[in-house]
């Protein structure tokens, strides 16, 4: 027997089937990280035909991984953060019992009550002019000289009251929000007048590979067996995560994964991507 | 020659390749979600587990072996010719005189010693037995006679079951006051009715094995039974301010025991507390993915779900709490709850306790103590409240928080569900090299009385003994506790 | 221990130290009887202080107890009982405060004295319980024993009890006799 032909042969037939495999690994990956075109289609049509206004665009296609956030309290150390906000400062007040502290310096005072805390800058205040548009770029270069980083937080502007900004800030984990944790920010046409509420830094993800989240197709079909007939339209759909107001006064928290639907009013329902249910 | 070699090894990594890549695709999270846990899951609940069952015949329902190991006497007592010596565990001897008594009531249950005669006997003549040669098996805890026959001999019926219906504890009297033969007396709390069954046995053996028993566990201490001091009634020309129950057994003398300090170091706590986690959240069910979790101030580690709370705090307390109005953890060995009586509670708790506990260093398990009554205290009952107590030499170590003293472990179970689970985890060693003094008992109800008493009735104290308790400031000291008018207390 | 001071020692103190001072006075300058005073003073305070009240080691064959209702004897519950136990539980009900002891009758004196078992007298002070408890050891024959309960050397109450211990050797011979009889 011509062994080295068979060898030949055997090696193109094995690389053959390895090419063939990797194509179906690569497409069967691809198909599950992705949802697909039909079902999307779908589901809108199942709304539509219930009443309820959606474009298959706003459906978001892209799976979500399956993680937790481990978020650290930004607060849990109080003199460290005085230190990134104030820079050098005076300790006026350091209560460890009752969780109490009061940092000062020329600029700026820090007040922490358990976790929440309160910036107030000692600066005069400059309005915006009547005609004068607001500038959220401001507010993120003032967040960023307190020591906040730039990739983990967003500015959403509320109003603007008596020319001064008004808005809150929202930390984000590789560009998505987390729900349930916010800063109150004031500011005028020179940087930030006062900052207060509660603030929490990423510290890692736990992954669940092995657990796929509920598709967003699943969590909008349900949304048809609603008593409240909400909502009338869908205006966004976003993947987010959230963790519950009840356990902002924590050194660590855990925040889940979350569908964030709005309706044509602005109004918005959080969802569990785990298990679907709405979260009150 | 070269060529031959690459081709060789070509043809070598594609066949690896392949396996690789079918590996990939069948084992991935593309289409088994679970990867290989959905196989051996599979293999398990369908092949394994009926072939375990079918082994498995000889188990009684509703009990579990891990009781052996938990129900233990609180102390023994050896009495022989003005002799009289309290053992417990932890005492060199106390194995060797628990086998020999196990031994013997196992055979009378059993029927292998045969009972020639039963008859009742007066309360008087059941405490005056314990002056002559007696050993008195003391579990410190009222007990269904069922589970203490499933206990003992593996059979929860048997020739004694017609008679008890709860039981705290037995004698074996080698010479009664009149008839000169061992005898089995043991008194029923539901009734109240002693009963003295005549062994047809040599005694002489037993008399030979309890002399020597005494001759070796002596401690010098002198100990009265509260019987003996009249301490139990109250005479009419004298008002008393306390009674004892009148089998409390107390020491005249101030006696010594060793010190107690925690097993490990803070940091070694600190590190197992970490590792403990993910098999702590499992033994509660806790779906990691669906749970919501923080560290609060106090760097108590908390695990919400949506029908329970579980705590990890770094003083190595652990605290499970359903939500009102929800069932709970499902800890029972069987789907039918028809006649959840304490003995079912009992079983599904002790198999649920053993369970946590197997995470634990290997010794922690044999110093638990059931300490908890085990009776039904109405026909309907499913409720049960359970305790677990950490003994080191047979004593007990207690917690002190600010809502009171805790033993070890408390738990609820409601017809098979856990409702309710409060543990420490951290064990201690006694430290031979230092001391401590434990009061007399009666100096112990002297603050007692000062505490309590009203002014009118007298107190009851039904039970009492030493124990360790761990301050909220981390310092362990013995003191006395026990059941004053029906309410477990430290007496200070 | 329980330190107190009765109101008549309290009285008698103050008379003695009057009586103390005017003698002094006589015989010293004023200011040097006036610090004498006060170190007496002092001096007896820090040792009513220091030492409790303890109870005489031998009483007469004879004493009685100058009050009654002070103690009652709990166990034995009969002032005259024999037993087969060599070791004799003992016990009474003594008003918080008062001092109990035990003394045993020696027949060769003829008088009662107090217990001592170990160096250590059989001599307590009794706590809020109003309880006392002791143990004694038993002598083959009649042995008499007596507990005294009282506050001081003249407010006291003593109850007398005797014991006697059966031979261990004559209580088995009766059973033996009883077990034959019903066997």
């Amino acid at each position: 027997m011509n062994w080295g032909r068979a060898k030949t042969i055997l090696i193109i037939m094995f690389l053959t089937v390895d090419i063939f495999l990797l194509c179906v690994l690569l497409q069967t990956r691809s198909d599950y990280e992705q949802l697909p075109k039909e079902t999307v289609e779908k589901t809108v049509q199942i709304l539509q035909d219930k009443g309820i206004k959606i474009q298959t665009e706003t459906v978001p296609r892209q799976r979500t991984k399956n993680q937790n956030i481990v978020l650290k309290n930004y607060f849990s150390n109080p003199a460290q953060a005085a230190e990134l906000m104030l820079g050098i400062c005076e300790v006026k007040l350091s209560d460890d019992e009752n969780h109490e502290y009061l940092f000062e310096n020329e600029e700026a005072t820090l007040k922490v009550k358990d976790t929440f805390f309160t910036y107030t800058s000692k600066k005069k205040v400059m309005p915006y002019g009547s005609g004068e548009k607001t500038d959220t770029k401001i507010v993120q270069e003032n967040l960023k000289k307190l020591g906040f980083k730039a990739n983990e937080f967003t500015v959403l502007q509320e109003q603007n009251s008596s020319g001064l900004f008004e808005g809150r800030i929202i930390p984000l984990y590789n560009g998505k929000k987390i729900c349930g944790i916010s800063m109150n920010v004031k500011a005028d046409k020179e940087g930030i007048l006062s900052l207060e509420g509660h603030w929490f830094s990423s510290a890692e993800a736990e992954s669940y590979g092995n657990e796929p989240l509920l598709d967003i197709t699943a969590v909008l079909v349900n949304v048809i067996y609603r008593n409240d007939q909400w909502p009338k339209s869908v205006e966004a759909i976003e993947s987010c995560f959230y963790t519950s107001g009840d356990y902002l006064e924590s050194r660590e928290i855990s925040a889940t994964p979350i569908y964030v639907i709005t309706d044509q009013s602005g109004h918005q329902k959080y969802f569990d991507a785990r298990v679907g249910n709405e979260i009150e | 020659m070269l060529k031959k070699y690459l081709k060789n090894l070509l043809l070598f990594f594609s066949v690896l390749l392949m396996f690789f890549l079918a590996g990939q695709i069948w084992f991935g999270s593309y289409f088994l979600p679970d990867g290989y846990s959905y196989i051996t899951s599979s293999i398990h609940s369908h092949i394994i587990n009926p072939i375990q069952k079918w082994f498995d015949k000889g188990h009684e329902a509703g009990f579990s072996q891990n009781m052996k190991v938990l129900l233990k006497p609180n102390k023994i007592v050896l009495n022989h010719s003005g002799n009289r010596v309290m053992i417990q565990n932890g005492h060199p001897d106390f194995e060797k005189v628990r086998s020999f008594s196990d031994e013997f009531i196992y055979k009378v249950l059993t029927g292998e010693y045969s009972v020639r005669i039963k008859e009742t006997i007066s309360t008087d003549t059941y405490h005056s037995l314990l002056k002559g040669k007696t050993i008195y098996v003391d579990y410190g805890k009222d007990c269904d006679f069922r589970l203490f026959s499933s206990t003992l001999c593996d059979q929860s019926s048997n020739l004694l079951s017609e008679d008890i219906s709860i039981v705290s504890g037995y004698i074996i009297g080698l010479h009664d006051s009149v008839m000169n033969d061992v005898s089995l007396y043991i008194t029923d709390k539901k009734s109240n009715t002693a009963y003295r069954y005549i062994i047809e046995m040599n005694k002489n053996a037993l008399d030979a094995q309890l002399q020597e028993y005494l001759a070796g566990a002596s401690t010098g201490n002198i100990l009265s039974y509260s019987f003996e001091l009249n301490f139990h009634k109250e005479q009419e020309n004298s008002a008393s301010k306390v009674l004892f129950d009148p089998l409390i057994l107390l020491d005249l003398m101030p006696s010594e025991i060793p010190s107690v300090q925690m097993l490990g170091t803070e940091e070694e706590h600190r590190s197992r507390f970490e590792e403990m986690t993910e098999d702590v959240l499992e033994v509660f069910s806790i779906n990691s993915r669906t749970m919501r979790r923080y560290t609060d101030l106090e760097n108590a580690r908390v695990f919400v779900e949506n029908n329970a709370t579980l705590t990890m705090y770094p003083n190595g307390r652990l605290e499970y709490q359903t939500v009102q109005g929800s069932r709970g953890l499902d800890i029972s060995n069987s789907t039918d709850r028809t006649n959840y009586d304490v003995s079912r509670a009992m079983a599904d708790s002790v198999d649920f306790v053993a369970a946590l506990c197997s995470y634990m260093p290997e010794t922690y398990f044999e110093h638990l103590q059931i300490s908890s009554g085990l009776v039904s205290q109405t026909e309907r009952q499913t409720s049960y409240k359970l305790s677990f107590d950490y003994c080191v030499n047979g004593v007990p170590v207690r917690w002190q928080t600010e809502d009171g003293y805790h033993a070890a472990i408390e738990m609820e179970v409601t017809e098979g569900y856990l409702t309710s689970y409060r543990h420490c985890l951290w064990g201690y060693k006694a430290y031979e090299g230092e001391r401590q003094q434990c009061l007399p008992l009666l100096t112990a109800a002297d603050q007692l009385v000062n505490t309590l008493h009203n002014g009118t009735e007298p107190l009851h104290i039904e039970t009492a003994d030493y124990c360790y308790v761990v301050e909220e400031a981390g310092a362990v000291v013995p003191k006395w506790y026990g059941r004053v008018d029906g309410v477990e207390r430290i007496f200070e | 221990m329980n330190f107190w001071v009765k109101e008549g020692n309290k009285k008698s103190i103050y008379a003695c130290l009057k009586l103390y001072q005017e003698v002094l006075q006589l015989v010293m300058k004023k200011y040097i009887s006036r610090i004498c005073v006060v170190l007496l003073t002092l001096v007896m305070l820090m040792s009513m202080a220091v030492s409790a009240y303890a109870a005489p080691d031998v009483l007469p064959a004879e004493v009685e107890s100058t009050v009654e209702g002070l103690l009652t004897l709990k166990a034995p519950e009969q002032l005259i009982t024999s037993t087969d136990n060599k070791k004799l539980p003992i016990s009474a009900t003594v008003p918080e405060g008062a001092q109990v002891t035990v003394y045993r009758f020696d027949a060769v004196t003829g008088c009662y004295h107090k217990i001592v078992v170990d160096d250590v007298p059989m001599e307590t002070t009794v706590g809020a319980t109003m309880l006392y408890a002791g143990q004694v050891d038993l002598t083959t024959g009649n042995n008499k024993f007596l507990i005294r309960g009282g506050w001081d050397d003249s407010v006291y109450i003593v109850v007398k009890f005797e014991v006697n211990l059966l031979h261990i050797g004559f209580m088995d011979r009766i059973k033996g006799v009883i077990s034959s009889i019903f066997n």
